[in-house]
């Protein structure tokens, strides 16, 4: 080793230096380090790294990115949601409290809401009355031949009722009544 | 350390084999280079618990960014790039170079602990402590791990003209040290 000193030096040494340079080479045996394992190293690497494994398949707790998105938008809606019940109650926020067009508006909806409800069941009552019983007959149109041998007929009542005079029809039972 | 420098081809063997995730290789290179790395950072800074934390972090390092060296360097210079980087990062955290912890420590020993360093050569350490540290760095890398001038520069971002004449500067004022203790 020392041989190689002063050929990598490029310089000359004499005694006095080559007995530094034997000091300084002694320090390798003194200078004694303590035990220190693989694995803690591999275990320090594995705390830094481990926050930036983006891996599901290694860590039984992953949460995919998607949830971790969600429930924060799902927070702010259920806070939204509350702020917009809260809004339609009476004893809401003053701060928060609806202008009075909205609180009636609201109120005339759920009248609406209840007047169709009462309108639509008398409607069902009317279109379907129970003692009634209409024969298919009963909704046949006119044939034309029926028609024409009425439009022909003397008959004072046909006479008006033609083709093109529905309102003829009319007229005379107004007329006449 | 000798027996590193005729241990090129090993280590460039183990270094290509750990870039490729062998995890015995990366062991194999731990136990290698575990002690040097510590004697050179108990030599920069004099305090036993720094010097062993700052030998893991580098080896932390060395790991995370086994995979991502892309350019020709020998398993040496990129180690101990790395704890020179680690040391540099540290020292600028701290805000200052020298631990005051080991200066109390010189203060408060007994005269028969300073008699067991003399016999041991630590004051030869003491005397080291005053080269610059430029110098200190550089004496280290060569004579205490053995590593070639060229590993030098690499590590130290010098040429080897300016490394060989850190050398022969550090050990001229290590001599006259000396013959100042003499």
């Amino acid at each position: 080793m020392n041989k190689e000193i002063p050929q990598q030096n490029n310089e000359e040494f004499d005694a006095k230096d080559l007995q530094v340079i034997s000091q300084l080479q002694n320090l390798r045996k003194e200078i004694k380090a303590p035990h220190e394992s693989f694995l803690k190293a591999m275990k320090m690497l594995g705390e830094e790294t481990l926050p930036q494994n983006s891996n599901p398949t290694k860590s039984p707790f992953y949460i995919p990115m998607f949830f971790k998105i969600s429930v924060p938008a799902l927070a702010v809606i259920l806070i939204v949601g509350l702020s917009v019940k809260n809004n339609l109650q009476p004893n809401a926020d003053p701060i928060l409290e609806p202008t009075t067009d909205s609180a009636s508006s609201f109120a005339l909806v759920q009248n609406e809401v209840a007047d169709n409800s009462v309108q639509e069941n008398s409607l069902m009552k009317m279109s379907a009355p129970a003692n009634e019983n209409f024969q298919q007959e009963d909704f046949q149109t006119i044939t034309e031949e029926e028609f024409s041998t009425y439009s022909n007929s003397s008959d004072e009542k046909f006479a008006t009722y033609d083709e093109t005079g529905v309102n003829n029809f009319v007229n005379y039972y107004g007329e006449n009544f | 350390m000798s027996e590193r420098a005729n241990d090129h081809e090993k280590l460039k063997k183990l270094f290509d084999e750990a870039r490729d995730g062998s995890v015995t290789a990366q062991d194999e290179i731990y136990k290698y280079f575990y002690s040097p790395l510590y004697r050179y950072f108990f030599m920069r800074t004099q305090n036993d618990d720094e010097a062993v934390d700052l030998t893991q972090t580098s080896f932390v390092k060395f790991y995370a960014n086994l995979t991502k060296i892309t350019q020709t360097i020998s398993l040496p210079s990129f180690i101990f790039t790395i704890a020179r980087n680690t040391l540099i990062d540290y020292w600028r955290k701290r805000g200052t170079r020298n631990t005051i912890v080991s200066d109390e420590v010189v203060m408060i020993e007994s005269e028969n602990q300073a008699e067991d360093k003399k016999e041991l050569g630590l004051d030869f350490k003491d005397m080291i402590e005053k080269l610059s540290e430029e110098q200190r760095e550089a004496l280290t890398l060569r004579y205490v791990e053995d590593l070639p001038a060229k590993d030098i520069s690499e590590i130290m971002g010098k040429s080897e003209e300016a490394v060989r004449q850190l050398l022969s500067r550090g050990i001229k004022a290590l001599r006259e040290n000396i013959k100042d203790y003499e």
